[in-house]
C-alpha cells in the first residue's frame, strides 16, 4: 500500500522538483559551495537511483553499487588521461564495461540467496577498493589519476561548476525518470512480483534470473555513470571513493530517502552529503554525531524519511503512552512478549 | 469477449515417483487432466497430493515418471518452464501482490506474453508500447469476466480473502494456460462465493477448454464439479475413475475412516 | 616463512573468533552483526586505556578491557539489534544498523582513547619460541593458545551447558525453542555479549604481538566476516579453519606478493567460496 500510494504522489511530483534544482542552481550561481556541493549530490543520486531500482523495485539487497562506479570513474580517468580518449567516450566505455560485468557476476551472484548474496556484493564492493588501491600501474594505487578533462559539448565545457551542476541534474532527471517508467512497465510488475515471491513469479513463468539481471545491469549503468560524472567533475580519480564508508553511504541515502520512493536516492544523497558538510564546525565530533544520528533515524524512521506509514509509526508510541496508564503499560509489555515466536518464526524462514 | 484462441493439451503424467529421506511420498502415480475436463485429486492429508502436485508443477523434481503437457515433455523441467510450457499452478495461500493494484496483478499473469525489453518499455519505442494495451485490454476483458473489475484499481492488500482468491484464480488464467492446476481454490471461502468459484473453474474448462485439475480435501466441492476422480491414499493411487463410484469404493471409504467419512469432510484449511 | 605462517596462523586464529561470533550470532538471531569486530577493538584499546593511562595493574587492565568489549555487546544489543529484532526489520537493515554502530564505537574510541596505532606490553617478558630455527615471538604462541582455548571452551559450553543447548536450539528453530520455554531474546542477548567479550580477550592477546588502533575495527569485522564465510556461517569448527585458512593465505600472500594484494585475495577467496561452495569448508551446522 505504502509504495503505490506514496511513490504515485513523488513520481508526480519528481519532474517539477528536479526542474525546481536545476533552475535554483541558476540562482545559486555565485555559492560555488553550494554548487559544487549539490554537483556531488546528483552524481550520488544517479548512483543511488540504480540501487533503488535493484532493492526498491527487485527486492535484491547488493552493496556493489562503488564497484560499478569505480568502473566508471576509472574508466572516464583512465581513458581520457593515459589515452587521450575524449571522456565522454571514456564514460560510455566505463558504462558498458559495467553492464557486461554486471551480467556475468549476476549470473554467479543470483545463484546464492537472502543473507549470502548480500555478502557476496559486499565483498564485490570490498575486493573493488582492494584492487583500486593495490594495483598501482593500472589505478595510480592510493594516489589514483589527477588531472581528469573535462566533458565538453559543442561550446559547453563543463568545468565551469555551473555547467556541471545542470548537466549532472539533467541526468538525475533522466534517470529517475527512466526507473518510474520502468517500474511501471510489465519489467517492474515482474521485478515486484519477485521481490514478493520468486515462487509465484516462477508459476507464471516469468523467467525470474533474466529479472534480476536486468535490474542489475541497470544499477550498474547507473552506477557507472553517477562514478563517472563525480571523477570527472572533481577531475581526480582515486580509491578514497570506492572506500568502506562510501559502500555503507551508498546504503544509508537509499535508505535514509526511502527505499522504493522515487524523490528517496534524491533526498537521502543530499543528506549523506550535505549534512556531514554544516556540522563540519563540530570538527572532532562531527563523526560521532553523524553516526548518532543515522542510528536513530535507524530506529525511528525505518522506511526513511519519504515513509509516510514511518512517520505515522513515529506518532504511534506517543499516542500510546498518553493513553496507558501504568498497570496498561505492563500488560502492553506482556503483550509484546507474546508476540515473540512469530516474529522469530517469520526472520528463521527469510 | 474478444475471441482468444486457447490452444489446450492433455497434460499426462505417468508412474511419478518421489521419496524423501525413507519416506515414499509419491509412488507411481498416473494422473492425466484432459483438456476441457475438470479432474479432482483428493485424499487423506499426508496422503501426498501435495507432493503430486508440486511435482506437476515443476516445484519438485521426481525421482521417476514421465509427465507431458500435450507433445511437450516437461518431466524435471523447473516451474517457470513448466508454466510456460502451459501447466500454471494458483497456491493455497492467496498470493497476489499486495502494493500492486488489482489490475496490475492480472498483467503480472501476462508478463511473459509481453513483448518488448525493457529498453522498449522504458522509451516507449518499439513493441512494448502496443503490447501493454493489447493486455491492458485483455485484462480488462477478464476483470469483467471474474466480476472483479469495479475494483480493479484497488490495492489488493485492501481486498477480501475471497477476492483474493479470485485473483489468484484470475492472474493463472491470464498466463494463457493449457492445463491449470489448483490448490484447494475454494478453501476458505463463503457458500456464495464458493458456488461463484465452482461457475468459473466450470466455465474455463468448457468454454476456455482448459484443462484444470482440482486438488482439494473438500471433497463435496471436487464431486460436484468433477467429472473423474483420483484418490491418494499413503503415496499411491487407490482410486481412480468416474465421480459417481468412488463414494461407494471399498479402498477409499477405508482410507477416509481414520479421518471422517468423505461427506464429512469439509475440508478446513490444515 | 616458519615465521609468516606462525604470524598468519596467529591472526588467523583472531579472525576465527571473530568468525565464531558472526556465525553463533547469526545462527541464534538471524542477523549478521558487522560490528564484530568492534569488539576486537574495543577490547584492545579499552586495555590500553587502563593501563597506560589510568595506570591500573596489567591483569587487572587485561579484564577490563574484555568487560568493556562485553558492555559494548550489550549496548548493541539493548540499543540496536533488540528494537529492530523486534519489529522484524528488514536484514539488511540491521546489516545497515550494526555496520553505522561499529563505525561509531570507532570513532568514540578514536577521539576518547587514541586517535594513533597503540600496543600492549608482552604477556611474558621476553618470552620466545624456537621454531625450526627461527625464533618468534612468544605472544603469537599466547595468541594461538588463547584462541583456542576460547574456541573450545566455547564448542564445550555449547554442548554441555543448558543455556548453550538452549542456543543450539534456538538455532535450529526459534519457534520450537520458543514452546519449551527457551527466551529467544536472553540467548540472542547472550551470545552477542558472550561473543563480544570473546574477541575483547583477542584483541587483546593480539595486540602486544602487534599493534591495534580504532580503524582496526573495521578490518577485523571484515577478514573475520571473510573467514565465517569460508567457514561456512554457523560452524564453529568451520569459522576456525575459515580463520586459519585466511590468516595463513593472507600472510603469505603479504609476504611472497604484496601486501597491496592481501585484500584482494582475501575477497577473491571469498567470492570464490560463496560461488562455488557457499556452504562453506564443513557446511552449515552450528559446532
Amino acid at each position: 500500500m505504502r509504495l503505490d500510494r506514496l511513490s504515485g504522489r513523488s513520481t508526480r511530483l519528481a519532474g517539477p522538483i528536479t526542474v525546481t534544482i536545476v533552475l535554483a542552481g541558476l540562482w545559486l550561481g555565485d555559492s560555488a559551495f553550494w554548487i559544487y556541493n549539490l554537483t556531488l549530490v546528483g552524481a550520488y543520486a544517479i548512483v543511488v537511483i540504480g540501487l533503488n531500482i535493484l532493492l526498491g523495485y527487485a527486492g535484491l539487497v547488493s552493496f556493489a553499487q562503488t564497484a560499478f562506479m569505480a568502473v566508471g570513474g576509472y574508466g572516464v580517468a583512465i581513458l581520457s588521461v593515459r589515452h587521450a580518449v575524449d571522456p565522454w567516450l571514456g564514460l560510455i566505455a566505463g558504462m558498458a564495461v559495467a553492464a557486461v560485468a554486471a551480467a556475468l557476476i549476476g549470473l554467479a551472484l543470483f545463484r546464492l540467496r537472502g543473507h549470502y548474496l548480500t555478502m557476496a556484493s559486499f565483498a564485490l564492493a570490498m575486493g573493488v577498493f582492494g584492487y583500486a588501491t593495490a594495483a598501482v600501474s593500472f589505478t595510480g594505487g592510493s594516489v589514483g589519476i589527477a588531472g581528469v578533462p573535462p566533458f565538453v559539448l559543442g561550446s559547453f565545457t563543463f568545468s565551469d561548476p555551473r555547467h556541471a551542476y545542470v548537466l549532472v541534474w539533467v541526468l538525475v532527471g533522466l534517470c529517475a525518470w527512466a526507473g518510474v517508467r520502468a517500474r511501471d512497465s510489465h519489467v517492474g510488475r515482474a521485478w515486484r512480483t519477485i521481490a514478493d515471491n520468486e515462487n509465484v513469479a516462477a508459476s507464471l513463468g516469468l523467467p525470474v534470473l533474466r529479472y534480476k539481471l536486468i535490474a542489475f545491469v541497470i544499477a550498474a549503468v547507473m552506477g557507472a555513470l553517477g562514478g563517472g560524472l563525480y571523477v570527472d567533475f572533481t577531475s581526480y580519480a582515486n580509491p578514497e571513493l570506492y572506500a568502506p564508508a562510501i559502500i555503507v553511504n551508498i546504503f544509508l541515502m537509499l535508505f535514509l530517502g526511502g527505499r522504493g520512493h522515487t524523490l528517496g536516492p534524491i533526498v537521502g544523497a543530499a543528506i549523506v552529503v550535505i549534512v556531514p558538510l554544516q556540522i563540519a564546525g563540530l570538527s572532532d565530533i562531527q563523526a560521532i554525531i553523524f553516526n548518532l544520528a543515522l542510528l536513530v533515524l535507524i530506529l525511528v524512521l525505518p522506511g526513511g524519511l519519504l515513509d509516510a506509514r514511518s512517520w505515522r509509526g513515529l506518532a504511534a508510541p506517543l499516542r500510546r503512552l498518553r493513553a496507558l496508564g501504568g498497570a496498561d503499560a505492563q500488560m502492553a509489555h506482556t503483550a509484546d512478549a507474546e508476540l515473540e515466536p512469530a516474529a522469530l518464526a517469520g526472520r528463521s524462514r527469510r | 469477449m474478444t475471441a482468444v484462441t486457447q490452444r489446450t493439451a492433455d497434460l499426462v503424467a505417468a508412474g511419478l515417483s518421489k521419496a524423501f529421506g525413507g519416506v515414499q511420498a509419491a509412488e507411481s502415480v498416473d494422473i492425466t487432466v484432459p483438456a476441457g475436463e475438470v479432474t479432482g485429486l483428493i485424499g487423506p492429508n499426508g496422503a501426498g497430493k501435495s507432493t503430486v502436485l508440486k511435482m506437476l508443477s515443476g516445484f519438485l523434481r521426481p525421482d521417476r515418471g514421465s509427465l507431458r503437457i500435450g507433445d511437450v515433455d516437461i518431466l524435471g523441467r523447473d516451474a517457470a518452464h513448466v508454466a510456460r510450457a502451459g501447466v500454471v499452478t494458483t497456491f493455497q495461500h492467496a498470493t497476489p501482490i499486495g502494493e500492486l493494484s488489482v489490475l496490475d496483478n492480472v498483467l503480472v499473469g501476462m508478463t511473459r506474453l509481453h513483448a518488448g525489453g525493457v529498453l522498449s518499455a522504458v522509451s516507449g519505442l518499439g513493441p512494448a508500447r502496443a503490447s501493454e494495451r493489447a493486455q491492458r485490454q485483455e485484462a480488462i476483458e477478464l476483470l469483467e469476466r471474474f466480476e472483479l473489475h469495479a475494483i480493479a484499481h484497488t490495492q489488493a492488500a485492501q481486498l477480501s480473502f475471497g477476492q483474493l482468491r479470485m485473483l489468484e484464480l484470475l492472474r493463472a488464467v491470464a498466463a494463457r494456460p493449457k492445463a491449470l492446476l489448483l490448490d484447494e481454490p475454494a478453501a476458505g471461502l463463503n457458500a456464495f462465493e464458493t458456488d461463484r468459484m465452482a461457475e468459473l473453474i466450470r466455465w474455463l474448462s468448457r468454454e476456455r477448454g482448459l484443462g484444470v485439475l482440482l486438488v482439494d480435501h473438500d471433497v463435496r466441492f471436487v464431486f460436484g464439479m468433477c467429472a473423474s476422480i483420483t484418490v491418494m491414499n499413503f503415496g499411491r493411487v487407490i482410486y481412480a475413475g468416474g465421480a459417481a463410484d468412488v463414494a461407494a469404493d471399498p479402498a477409499v471409504r477405508e482410507a477416509y475412516l481414520g479421518s471422517g467419512t468423505p461427506a464429512d469432510d469439509d475440508g478446513g484449511q490444515a | 616463512m616458519t615465521t609468516t605462517i606462525t604470524l598468519g596462523l596467529a591472526t588467523g586464529f583472531v579472525y576465527a573468533i571473530v568468525a565464531v561470533g558472526y556465525s553463533l550470532i547469526y545462527r541464534t538471531t538471524g542477523i549478521v552483526n558487522f560490528a564484530q569486530g568492534a569488539f576486537v577493538m574495543a577490547g584492545a584499546m579499552s586495555t590500553y586505556w587502563l593501563y597506560d593511562v589510568k595506570h591500573l595493574p596489567y591483569a587487572a587492565a587485561i579484564v577490563g578491557g574484555v568487560l568493556a568489549a562485553g558492555v559494548v555487546g550489550a549496548v548493541l544489543w539493548g540499543s540496536l539489534v533488540l528494537p529492530l529484532w523486534r519489529r522484524e526489520s528488514a536484514p539488511y537493515v540491521v546489516i545497515l544498523a550494526t555496520l553505522v554502530f561499529g563505525d561509531l564505537v570507532a570513532n568514540v574510541a578514536g577521539q576518547t582513547i587514541s586517535n594513533d596505532p597503540q600496543t600492549l606490553p608482552a604477556w611474558i617478558d621476553g618470552f620466545r619460541v624456537n621454531l625450526s630455527g627461527a625464533s618468534i615471538d612468544g605472544q603469537y604462541a599466547l595468541v594461538i593458545v588463547v584462541a583456542l582455548a576460547s574456541i573450545v571452551a566455547t564448542a564445550v559450553a555449547l554442548a554441555r551447558t543448558s543455556l548453550g543447548k538452549a542456543m543450539r536450539a534456538c538455532a535450529s528453530n526459534p519457534r520450537t525453542s520458543q514452546l519449551l520455554g527457551i527466551a529467544p531474546v536472553r540467548v540472542g542477548a547472550l551470545a552477542m555479549i558472550g561473543t563480544a567479550c570473546l574477541a575483547g580477550l583477542a584483541g587483546v592477546v593480539y595486540a602486544p604481538a602487534r599493534y591495534i588502533d580504532y580503524g582496526s575495527a573495521l578490518t577485523y569485522g571484515i577478514y573475520g566476516f571473510v573467514a565465517a564465510i569460508i567457514g561456512g556461517f554457523g560452524s564453529l569448527w568451520g569459522a576456525l579453519a575459515g580463520g586459519v585458512l585466511l590468516g595463513i593465505v593472507t600472510a603469505l600472500a603479504g609476504r611472497y606478493i604484496s601486501t597491496d594484494y592481501q585484500q584482494v585475495i582475501a575477497f577473491g577467496i571469498l567470492i570464490a567460496f560463496l560461488v562455488c561452495r557457499p556452504q562453506g569448508i564443513l557446511g552449515e551446522r552450528l559446532a
